[in-house]
Order: C-alpha cells, then sequence, then structure tokens
C-alpha cells in the first residue's frame, strides 16, 4: 500500500525537506474577536451555538419543511448542496436566496452555503456554469500557478453569482498512490514541494476574492488504497514520512492563511495509536498536530460524518460530538434528518453536562461567526453576476488545453483512416449532466468516427463486441476511468490493442498505462468533462499539439514533468 | 513561481537526429535509380523526400522501384535519420503512375459509382499497393471542384462539380488511404476546377470572391482536413480575392491566414511542382524556394533538376526567416517519422485492389442522351482520338484493351477500326472519343462518324458528350483498363450502365 517503492523518484525534494522541523507553535493568545462577534456570541442560546457547528444537507429541490426546521429551530450554521439539489446554476440560485430568507425570517446568522466545485472530477454545479478542469489538470500545464489562479477566480466569480459562499476545495493531498481510489486527479500531484505551491497559490486565490475556502482532507488521503467512503483507510507512515510528504501542502495553506482545513476519516496510527479511531476522532491530531504543532488557527471541519469509515464506531450525531470534543469545529451531517436532530441534541447535552466545556464551545463558534463575518456572509449580500460567462468558459477550455498530456504515441497520432472511439458516458466521480463522452467530441471534429458508449466496468460480451467493431477500424480510442481500480477496462483495451493500434485517453487520473502497457498512444485528460475531453479530441486529431507536462510520477513508467509536445 | 523545474522532458524531436535545411526541399530525378549525387544528400539530410515519376523513368517495374527506394534507405539509414518520405501521384485515371498494380479508375468515375464506401475502399487498396513498395505518400484526393468544363488540367482527376459531394468523396478517400498508412494531400488548395487554362503551362486566375470560395472551393478540402490529411498541396493559381499579387503557392494570406489560421489545417503543406510554368517563369529575382517557405509552404517540390535542389539549402538559409524554417522542420520532422518507411518485406496481394478497380469501372458507366440501341448482337466500333502514348507502359493502348475485351466478349460480331473510319458491317456503330469537347478537329471527326447514327463512347472527358448532344453516349472517365473492360461488357449487351453523371452537361 505504501509509496516508499518509488518514494526516491517522485519526492525526493519533499524526502529532504523532511529534515527540516515543522512551524513553530504559534503564540496561544486567543483569536482576536470583533465587536459584532462577540456581541452576537453573546446573544446565542447553547442551542444556537451547537446549531453553529452543524452543517447539514438535505433532499430535494426546493425548501423541505425539515431544512427550515433545522434552520429556524436548531439555528444550523449552514447548508452543504449536492447535485440533487438542483438542476442549474439558476435553480441553485433560487435556492439559496430561498435559505438565506428562511435563515433571515428566523433571525438567525445568514448561513454557511458550501459545496464541493473542485473542478474536474468533483464539481456538483454543471448547466449554466463554468466547468473547469481539474487540479491535476491544472498541474499539468505549462504554468500550473498561472492556471491555478485563473482556475480559482472562475470558480469564484460563479459561486458567487449563484450564492454558495463557501468552496469546499482546493484538495491539498499529494497522490502518490496509482491505486488510490478518491483522490487522484483531484489532487496537484505527486510530488509535496509541487502540490505545496500550487495549493499555496490557491488559498492565496481564494482570499485575493475574499472568498471562503478549504483544504482538504487533512492531514492527507493521496497514498491510501481505500475510499474512506466505504471502509476506513489506514496510513502506515511514520511521522518522518508524515511530515516530508502529506503534511507539506497543509503547512503551506496554513502560513498562506487558510481559512479552513477538513479533516480525512482515515487512520494514521503514527499519530494516534487508538484502535479504529479516524483523525476526524482524534484530539492529538485534531488539536494536538493541527492547531498546537502547526498553529491553524482557522475553521476545523469534518469530512462528511456519514461515511462509512466513521459509521464503523459511532452514529453520525455520536461522532459529531466526539469530533468536537477532538477538536472540530465545524460538522458536515448528511441527509439523515433525524441524525442531524440527534446531533444537535447530543451536542447540547454534552455542552450541559460539561463534556463539551463553554471555552471550547465559544471557541468554535467565534471562528466560525470571524469568517463570517470576514468573508462577508454576515452581511447578507445577495448574488451578484452571472455564472458561466462565456470568456470563462472560453478559458475553461484554454486551461483543458494546456494540461493534454501525451505520453507515448507510435505512429498513430494524429489519428488517421477509420477510427473507432469507446469511452464511459460518465468517466467522473461526481456526474453532471451534458457531458459529451470521448467519442462525442472526436466525432463532433471527424465526423467519420464511429463512437460508443462503454460501462465502467465493460463485460465480456461488451469487450467481444468492441472487439469485433474494431476490426473494422484503423485505430482505436478507449476512454479509460481509473484502469487500475477497474481491471476490466484493461482487460478491454489490452483485448483491442491485439487486433489494432489503440490509443488510451485516461480520463481520470494518469496511472492508466500501468495497466495497459503495450498501447499504442496514451495521453492523459485528467478529466472526462467537457473542455478537456475536447481538447484531447483536438489533440488526437492533431488539430492542437499536446503541451501538458505530467505532474506525478508513475512508478516504472514515467518521470515528474514527462510529456511531449509534438506528435 | 510560474514555471516548474521540469528535468526530464522528453520529446520525439529530441530524440531524432536533426535535418538540414535541405530537407525541406523534395526531390526529383531521372531514371530508375536515384543519382550518387541524390543519396549522399539523402545520406547528410539534405532532402526533404523523394518524387517518383513515370516519364522520368523512375517506375519499371515492381522489383525495380523496390531496389531503388531500398538503396535510398540504406543511404538514409547510414546517416542515422529515419527513411525519407516518398511521394507518387497515384489518383487513378489519367494519373496513374504505378500500373504494376491495379490502376484505378478516376475520381470521377468513382464519383459517378455515388458509392463513397466504394472511393474509401479504392483509397485503401491503393494505399496498400503503395506502402508495400515502400511508398507512403500519394499526392491525392484532388479535391478540384470542377466547374469548369473547359479546364484542361483536372476534368476527370476531379470527383465532380458539385462542391458537398467532391466533399464526401475526398474525405473517404483520404479516410482509406490514411487509414492504410499512406499519407494525403489534398490538392490544388485552395482550388483549380474553376480554371480555364493549365497552370502546368501559364497563370492562371479565378475570379471568385471569398463568399463564393467559401461554398465551392473550400468545402471538399475542409472535409480532407477534417477526415485527417496528414499533408495539402499548394496550387499555382492566383484568387485576387485573397490575395492579390501572389499565386497560392507564394500566398502568405492563402496559406497562413487562411489555411492556417481559418480552416486550422495542421499537417504538412506541400507545393506543387515548382518546374511549371507557372511559377518557373515568374518575373523577380527572389529564389522561388524562399519565396514559398516565407510564404507558409513546409516542402517544395522540385521535381527536376537535381543540382537545384541540392543547392536550396544555401537560398533557404539565406532568404528565409529561421523561425520559419524551425516551424516547417518541425512539421517535416513530424511527418517523416511517420511516413518515411523501409521498403517492407514481403508484397501485397493485388486481387483486393483488382476487384475494387473492376467494381469502380462497371459501376461508373454512364449513360447520357437519348436511349441506346439495342446492344448484344453485331457492333462495329470507330476511334475518333488520336493515338496518345501513355509512359506508363500498361495504359499506353486503350483502344487496343477495349478492342480485346469486346472481342472476348463478342468474338468475330465486332468490327473495330483504329484509323478514323466507321467500320462496314452490321450492328450500332460506337464512336469512341478521348477529349474531343476541347479538340475542334477531334469534335469534327466525331460528328462526322455519327452523324447517321451510333453511340458516343467518351472514353476520358464526359463533356465529349456535348459534341453530338442528340445521340446517346456511354461516359468511362478514364481509360484505364478496368474502365475499358467495364464500357466493353456495355456495349457487348452483358450489363447495363449504372453510373449516375456526377456533373453537369449544361
Amino acid at each position: 500500500m505504501r509509496r516508499r517503492a518509488f518514494l526516491a523518484g517522485a519526492a525526493g525534494a519533499a524526502v529532504a525537506a523532511a529534515c527540516a522541523p515543522l512551524a513553530a507553535p504559534p503564540p496561544s493568545a486567543p483569536p482576536s474577536t470583533s465587536p459584532r462577534v462577540r456581541d452576537l456570541l453573546s446573544g446565542m442560546s447553547v442551542g444556537a451555538k451547537v446549531g453553529q457547528l452543524m452543517s447539514v444537507a438535505f433532499h430535494g429541490r426546493v425548501i423541505t419543511p425539515a431544512i427550515e426546521a433545522m434552520i429556524r429551530d436548531r439555528r444550523v450554521g449552514g447548508v452543504i448542496l449536492f447535485k440533487e439539489n438542483f438542476d442549474d446554476a439558476a435553480s441553485v440560485r433560487r435556492l439559496v436566496v430561498d435559505l438565506q430568507r428562511v435563515a433571515r425570517e428566523a433571525g438567525t446568522v445568514p448561513l454557511f452555503v458550501s459545496i464541493d466545485q473542485e473542478g474536474g472530477a468533483v464539481v456538483r454545479i454543471g448547466r449554466g456554469a463554468t466547468v473547469l478542469p481539474g487540479q491535476m489538470a491544472l498541474a499539468a500545464t505549462p504554468d500550473p500557478a498561472a492556471s491555478v489562479r485563473r482556475a480559482v477566480a472562475i470558480t469564484v466569480r460563479d459561486l458567487r453569482a449563484i450564492g454558495v459562499n463557501w468552496n469546499l476545495a482546493p484538495v491539498a493531498d499529494v497522490n502518490d498512490e496509482p491505486r488510490n481510489p478518491v483522490i487522484q486527479n483531484r489532487s496537484f500531484g505527486s510530488d509535496a514541494a509541487r502540490v505545496a505551491d500550487l495549493v499555496r497559490v490557491a488559498v492565496s486565490a481564494y482570499a485575493e476574492n475574499t472568498f471562503l475556502c478549504c483544504a482538504k482532507h487533512f492531514p492527507g488521503h493521496g497514498s491510501t488504497t481505500v475510499d474512506s467512503h466505504t471502509g476506513l483507510p489506514e496510513i502506515d507512515a511514520d511521522l518522518a514520512e508524515l511530515r516530508a510528504v502529506e503534511l507539506v501542502p497543509f503547512q503551506a495553506a496554513i502560513a498562506a492563511d487558510v481559512p479552513a482545513i477538513m479533516s480525512a476519516h482515515i487512520r494514521i496510527p503514527a499519530l494516534d495509536p487508538t484502535p479504529d479511531l479516524p483523525v476526524t476522532l482524534s484530539a492529538a491530531v485534531m488539536t494536538g498536530l493541527l492547531r498546537e504543532t502547526l498553529g491553524f488557527r482557522g475553521i476545523t471541519v469534518t469530512d462528511d460524518l456519514e461515511m462509512a469509515a466513521l459509521r464503523r464506531t459511532a452514529t453520525e450525531a455520536e461522532s459529531g460530538v466526539r469530533a468536537v470534543i477532538a477538536g472540530a469545529d465545524y460538522l458536515l451531517f448528511r441527509f439523515d434528518e433525524s441524525a442531524q436532530a440527534e446531533g444537535h441534541r447530543r451536542l447540547a447535552d454534552a455542552s450541559a453536562d460539561g463534556t463539551l466545556p463553554v471555552a471550547r464551545l465559544n471557541a468554535s463558534v467565534t471562528r466560525l461567526l470571524e469568517a463570517k463575518s470576514r468573508f462577508g456572509i454576515l452581511d447578507g449580500a445577495a448574488p451578484a453576476g452571472t455564472p458561466g460567462a462565456a470568456d470563462d468558459r472560453a478559458a475553461a477550455l484554454e486551461l483543458a488545453r494546456g494540461s493534454i498530456t501525451l505520453l507515448r504515441n507510435a505512429a498513430v497520432l494524429p489519428l488517421r483512416g477509420r477510427v473507432l472511439a469507446l469511452a464511459p458516458p460518465d468517466p467522473d466521480i461526481a456526474v453532471i449532466e451534458d457531458q459529451p463522452t470521448l467519442g462525442a467530441a472526436l466525432a463532433a471534429i471527424r465526423p467519420d468516427v464511429a463512437a460508443r458508449s462503454i460501462t465502467l466496468r465493460p463485460t465480456s460480451s461488451e469487450i467481444a463486441g468492441a472487439v469485433a467493431a474494431a476490426r473494422d477500424a484503423d485505430v482505436v480510442v478507449v476512454g479509460t476511468a481509473d484502469a487500475n481500480v477497474n481491471p476490466e477496462q484493461a482487460t478491454l483495451v489490452n483485448a483491442l490493442q491485439a487486433v489494432r493500434p489503440t490509443v488510451v485517453v485516461s480520463l481520470r487520473s494518469p496511472y492508466d498505462i500501468l495497466a495497459t502497457p503495450n498501447v499504442a498512444a496514451y495521453a492523459c485528460a485528467y478529466t472526462g468533462r467537457e473542455p478537456s475531453v475536447r481538447a484531447a479530441c483536438e489533440v488526437l486529431a492533431g488539430m492542437r499539439k499536446p503541451a501538458g507536462r505530467l505532474p506525478v510520477a508513475i512508478p516504472g513508467a514515467y518521470a515528474l514533468g514527462a510529456g511531449m509536445n509534438d506528435f | 513561481m510560474s514555471h516548474y523545474p521540469f528535468s526530464s522532458v522528453t520529446t520525439n524531436l529530441e530524440r531524432r537526429r536533426r535535418l538540414g535545411p535541405g530537407a525541406l526541399v523534395w526531390a526529383g530525378f531521372d531514371g530508375p535509380q536515384a543519382p550518387g549525387a541524390l543519396l549522399d544528400a539523402i545520406r547528410d539530410g539534405r532532402v526533404g523526400g523523394l518524387l517518383l515519376f513515370a516519364f522520368r523513368g523512375n517506375i519499371r517495374g515492381k522489383e525495380q522501384v523496390r531496389a531503388m527506394l531500398s538503396e535510398a534507405q540504406e543511404a538514409a539509414r547510414r546517416g542515422g535519420h529515419p527513411p525519407v518520405p516518398v511521394g507518387v501521384d497515384q489518383e487513378g485515371g489519367a494519373v496513374v503512375r504505378i500500373a504494376y498494380r491495379a490502376a484505378m479508375p478516376s475520381a470521377m468515375a468513382i464519383g459517378a459509382t455515388g458509392d463513397t464506401q466504394l472511393c474509401e475502399r479504392a483509397a485503401r487498396v491503393v494505399a496498400e499497393g503503395l506502402r508495400a513498395d515502400g511508398i507512403a505518400l500519394n499526392h491525392a484526393p484532388v479535391c478540384d471542384v470542377n466547374v469548369e468544363p473547359r479546364n484542361p488540367v483536372i476534368g476527370t482527376r476531379a470527383f465532380g462539380d458539385d462542391p458537398r459531394r467532391v466533399a464526401a468523396f475526398a474525405a473517404a478517400w483520404v479516410r482509406g488511404s490514411e487509414g492504410a498508412g499512406v499519407a494525403t494531400s489534398p490538392k490544388h488548395f485552395p482550388g483549380h476546377g474553376a480554371a480555364d487554362v493549365d497552370s502546368h503551362h501559364e497563370g492562371v486566375e479565378i475570379a471568385a470572391d471569398r463568399g463564393l470560395l467559401e461554398k465551392r472551393e473550400l468545402v471538399p478540402f475542409r472535409a480532407a482536413f477534417a477526415a485527417g490529411a496528414s499533408a495539402a498541396m499548394t496550387g499555382h493559381l492566383r484568387f485576387p480575392a485573397l490575395d492579390a499579387s501572389n499565386i497560392a503557392t507564394l500566398s502568405r494570406a492563402i496559406l497562413v491566414d487562411l489555411l492556417r489560421n481559418d480552416i486550422g489545417f495542421t499537417g504538412l503543406l506541400l507545393t506543387d511542382s515548382l518546374d511549371m510554368s507557372a511559377i518557373a517563369d515568374l518575373p523577380g529575382s527572389s529564389p522561388v524556394v524562399a519565396r514559398a517557405l516565407n510564404a507558409g509552404v513546409d516542402a517544395v517540390m522540385v521535381t527536376s533538376g537535381i543540382e537545384r535542389q541540392l543547392a536550396a539549402s544555401d537560398e533557404i538559409l539565406a532568404g528565409v526567416r529561421p523561425r520559419r524554417v524551425a516551424e516547417a522542420l518541425r512539421r517535416a520532422t513530424s511527418f517523416r517519422e511517420r511516413f518515411g518507411i523501409c521498403v517492407p518485406q514481403g508484397d501485397v496481394d493485388d486481387a483486393g485492389a483488382r476487384t475494387a478497380a473492376r467494381e469502380i469501372a462497371e459501376r461508373a458507366i454512364t449513360h447520357t442522351g437519348p436511349p441506346l440501341p439495342n446492344l448484344g448482337g453485331a457492333l462495329r466500333v470507330a476511334a475518333a482520338a488520336p493515338e496518345r502514348g501513355s509512359p506508363v507502359e500498361e495504359l499506353a493502348d486503350p483502344l487496343g484493351t477495349l478492342e480485346s475485351a469486346l472481342r472476348a466478349r463478342l468474338g468475330d460480331r465486332v468490327r473495330f477500326s483504329r484509323d478514323g473510319s466507321a467500320p462496314d458491317g452490321e450492328g450500332p456503330l460506337a464512336v469512341c472519343s478521348s477529349g474531343a469537347y476541347l479538340d475542334e478537329a477531334q469534335a469534327s471527326r466525331v460528328r462526322a462518324l455519327i452523324a447517321g447514327g451510333g453511340i458516343l463512347c467518351a472514353l476520358r472527358s464526359p463533356y465529349d458528350a456535348k459534341v453530338a448532344p442528340d445521340r446517346p453516349a456511354l461516359l468511362t472517365y478514364g481509360d484505364v483498363p478496368a474502365s475499358m473492360n467495364a464500357l466493353a461488357a456495355v456495349l457487348a449487351g452483358d450489363a447495363p450502365p449504372r453510373g449516375t453523371l456526377p456533373v453537369k452537361l449544361g
């Protein structure tokens, strides 16, 4: 599971940094508090205070009685929006305006409205917004820092126009595990120093745009082989290794004054040996390491409390209390309304019986209110601007064009002759509408291309059908999505390559070449969304030269920075 | 921080031995083997590619071609260069340089079948034959829209006179050829079809405005590029609407602004032969090789005068902007990586090509005018056309091919005259023409022969039917053996004419 085998190639610079001490702890003075926040806090009941610690999700595209009750009666601090809450940017905006109106009428503090709009694999708002390439794609462009700044500015413009006031990004994980099922292309790469650099750029860009962001998933989810949505991943690195790799981008984020950090539901025995205890619930990590050692003074956010990694040991509500006691300020509750209500009750009880000391509660609420003040949320400004501006969409395409990384071409690109294109319709982790498949995007450029959809895990009859179709083609293009995690894709590609030269375009992580080592050509698009898919097709068709450079080391195959600039 | 210090960037380019500016010039030569000076230049990376012609004596037979190209590639290998690309004009019909493999009917014959799949198949089998002999660039398809019946140089080399139809066939040709690993060079950009004089011999001007060009000339080129053409060839014509002073080959407005920037072509841009009068006779002291490169072409075709070809390096260094040289060399290098090939071991079976040629020819024969007389009995044939030799031996005697094919079907019921007279005897009279529309003397003979009735057989230009519009005509769009055999089948009553006319006779 562990990366040691290729640490030397991937993170040489970071290893050197391991010997340097961590940032000195800051003075232990309490955060300065504005009079406005002090007044708000002093007027709050315990129920209102613990409500502020909670973020809730809800089903539906309109205000439901349940969410209205959570705002009015439990006075939750905010909501987190998912795909199911809207059709398009305009409907999110209407919903957000309604949510804030409910809060205003209830006389409670304006809500945090948060969302995972990372770009690339994890995008919630598709229609009506600018869909950007993901972080790994940005890191692959010729000028990654400029690309990150540009992407952040566009994201902020869109979210501000929609009324969302908190983006749960950037991902600060160092992805150095080819089999990582959940981070992969969401990361800036496999090199800790470069990831740190781009995280700092992203955090600074959010600050320049006065917009709330959140670095995640502390202390680092990049080297796991288990998805914490489905199990409890464990990282068996020692502290020196963590300091050399995982923690480096978080230190950079903290140095750039990141306003929030989200914890991961993973277990790191070197940081807290307690059996079955994820770091989200570990005081040693959330307070000892994050606050005291690294000196973070912003908001600590838990990842989703409903995730399997936590539910093994506690209910959502129990986990919430334990997370706050361990040091979390803001708890992401999912859809379960009774768990939300129970969470609120348990937090209030813990405050009443002293399990959750008043000072600890006040410190968290103060941090949350300070953020609401600093980022203009308390002012209750209406959404401003138009999301998905034409210029921004053009910029997204331009960013994607810079990212396409060609690693191999045995004289099959540009595509010539009869082309068969096979790709899954939804290659990304989070599904949004109106995204063309790789085949459809190619057919838009080369009308004679035969395009077929494949599933993420093609069956043997699907593979046989594809091979039969390939015999009528001169060259086959296959879009893959984590062929290492979905080995059926590798079976398909290898069967195709046996009959026709096959071009693989990886639509998620760049490691798919490891599972398909004999392909005639290999390009990384890093994302299966429209701009990246279109940019990849432009390169396949020879309309543009590839410009991207690999932001990860692919063990045994390609070095960091690899990439052809011609065919 | 703006750039990461990427340390280990590898590209194909950096692994290759560098080519010199001479590699922007392609060379033609005389005889069945490359001269020593040319082999030395290939070895030294001073030649971009080789051009083969039948009339220069380059193509005498399969073994000779393979031996000639093997020797050239051995020179490239000795110099540490990838194989040098080799190009040929193997369009089909009137422009066939290699006939030891099946000669395809013309583009217009293919257009007359109405079947783009058949076109793709033809391109594929032609490409397989070329590639088997070490040739991976075919200067085809002709993308010109033949809207000028008096066009002396395009004619049956075009798929027709309807831009969209030409586009569909051009794209199919590109797909088939490129799919079999032979580069295509759609020509003659931006379109030679509206010309009424031959740019081989004099200056040609196309007086179409941009709107018309967009609807007519450019449609097939856009389609061919969208289908993945790896190269393109310029025409030596003037388009005053695009560039008031320069022919296309020397026009930055046409080659860069239009072709690269507007149409978005990214492949290798070749000139038509620079030895043609239209360009060789241009006034001005500036060397034409340098002018073409400065205008945006990547590869200059110097088909004769090997000394001139080999001297081009100096001309380029002296007269072409260094960035332009670098850009053209990049494209030349990419192209060479893919389409410079060694002569392969083994051979391909030509049966597929022969079948495709036969099928196209059979489906192309087009009947126009009044109904045909009853066929299948006795037949008289008269040739109104002068004998015209071809440097390609297999194509040198189309009338002989037609006569043999008719005899095989009709035995002694056919009477065949090649002296311009109508044979005595029974049966309908078939009068064979070959370009009578542009040849008044021939047209008079046709009219005299057919005055008493008969079938006009237009062996090349379909416009010959206009010479005797009140007589039934059978159009073959070219006189390759497959087309002559198909015509014989129709004249013998064994097959119906199945083609549809791809041009308007007006």
